[in-house]
């Protein structure tokens, strides 16, 4: 009968519309849910790769504390800490410590990293020696940890990515 | 009649459509980090036994203080060492113990002392397990221990015997592969 809707329609287009909404939504979440991961991989990788320059690279050129000390930290065209691999050198962590300023890049050495937002720690046995980053509540996305020793004592790096 | 066909054919669309759509929303990217970490955490290991000067040692020891302190307190981690010689051995005997106490003084190998431990046990009982090898001394009763000994032996143990000839000891010459000629 002319003007009248079949029930069929109005079933079938409600069942249309709710896989359309059941689609769309699920869509956000997936997406939202794949830049999450894809954000927290890039992080991992990051922190994985200058956590390990630290530890393991003594830095360019090799003696770049003598640059800072002499005045000119713009010559260190890469920070390391390391004497040799998972060694590192107390008077390098003095001086990245003393130099990693969030405030005046030209005085911050972690620069050439390319670190958005971050902290970057080292502890001795008994303390902690180096801080370097935000120091926020925010919580971190990814926590590198390396295991060093620090000239005879043990200690370890910790570097976090949000 | 009709009606209810387009009823079916809703159904069955539904269901298709969310089975596809089951299978689309469970792709995921795989985030294995665990794997590379805990190759990260081995090379850290391996780094820091490197570096500190006769750790080596100290793992021959069973000192694993500082594999503990090179990773993670969630990181587990096995430990096998082959082809060196343990620093203490344990050495059983049955009789004759001051002899043997006597002969076996500290040796160095590579440059690492062995220092022996005689412990006396009854060979009546089972060989207990930390003892590390046997020396029998004028020993005659193989015949009665024979599997015993040989079962030490599969379990890595080593057997010496001292002992006036027992050429005619077909268990003897069995326990240390000898050949009358």
């Amino acid at each position: 009968m002319l003007g009248q809707i079949r029930i069929e329609f109005v079933f079938g287009l409600l069942v249309f519309a709710l896989i359309i909404f059941f689609i769309v939504t699920q869509s956000n979440v997936l997406f939202s849910s794949l830049l999450t991961d894809s954000k927290i991989d890039t992080l991992k990788a990051k922190a994985s790769n200058v956590i390990k320059i630290l530890a393991e690279d003594k830095g360019e050129p090799l003696n770049w504390t003598d640059e800072i000390e002499s005045g000119h930290p713009e010559k260190v065209k890469r920070v390391g800490l390391a004497l040799y691999p998972y060694n590192i050198s107390k008077n390098k962590v003095y001086n990245l410590s003393y130099n990693c300023s969030n405030s005046d890049p030209y005085k911050n050495l972690l620069w050439n990293f390319e670190l958005k937002d971050y902290r970057l720690k080292v502890y001795n046995s008994t303390s902690e020696i180096l801080f370097c980053g935000f120091d926020t509540l925010e919580p971190a996305a990814v926590i590198e940890t390396r295991y060093v020793y620090i000239e005879g004592d043990t200690g370890k790096i910790t570097l976090e990515l949000w | 009649m009709r009606g209810f066909i387009y009823l079916i054919e809703i159904a069955v669309a539904a269901i298709i459509m969310t089975l596809v759509l089951s299978v689309f929303l469970s792709v995921k990217v795989k985030q294995d980090w665990q794997k590379a970490d805990l190759v990260e955490y081995g090379n850290n290991i391996l780094s820091n036994i490197k570096n500190k000067q006769n750790y080596f040692l100290d793992i021959l020891n069973e000192n694993l203080t500082e594999i503990d302190f090179s990773k993670p307190e969630n990181v587990n981690y096995g430990l096998e060492i082959d082809g060196s010689p343990k620093s203490k051995i344990t050495v059983g005997c049955v009789d004759y113990c001051d002899y043997i106490q006597n002969i076996l003084t500290p040796v160095y190998v590579n440059g690492r002392e062995i220092i022996f431990t005689v412990a006396q046990f009854d060979i009546a009982n089972e060989i207990p397990n930390y003892i590390d090898a046997i020396v029998f001394v004028n020993y005659t009763d193989y015949t009665a221990q024979k599997t015993k000994i040989k079962d030490f032996i599969a379990r890595g143990g080593a057997v010496i015997g001292i002992n006036a000839t027992l050429v005619n000891n077909a268990n003897f010459n069995d326990i240390f592969g000898l050949v009358v000629t």
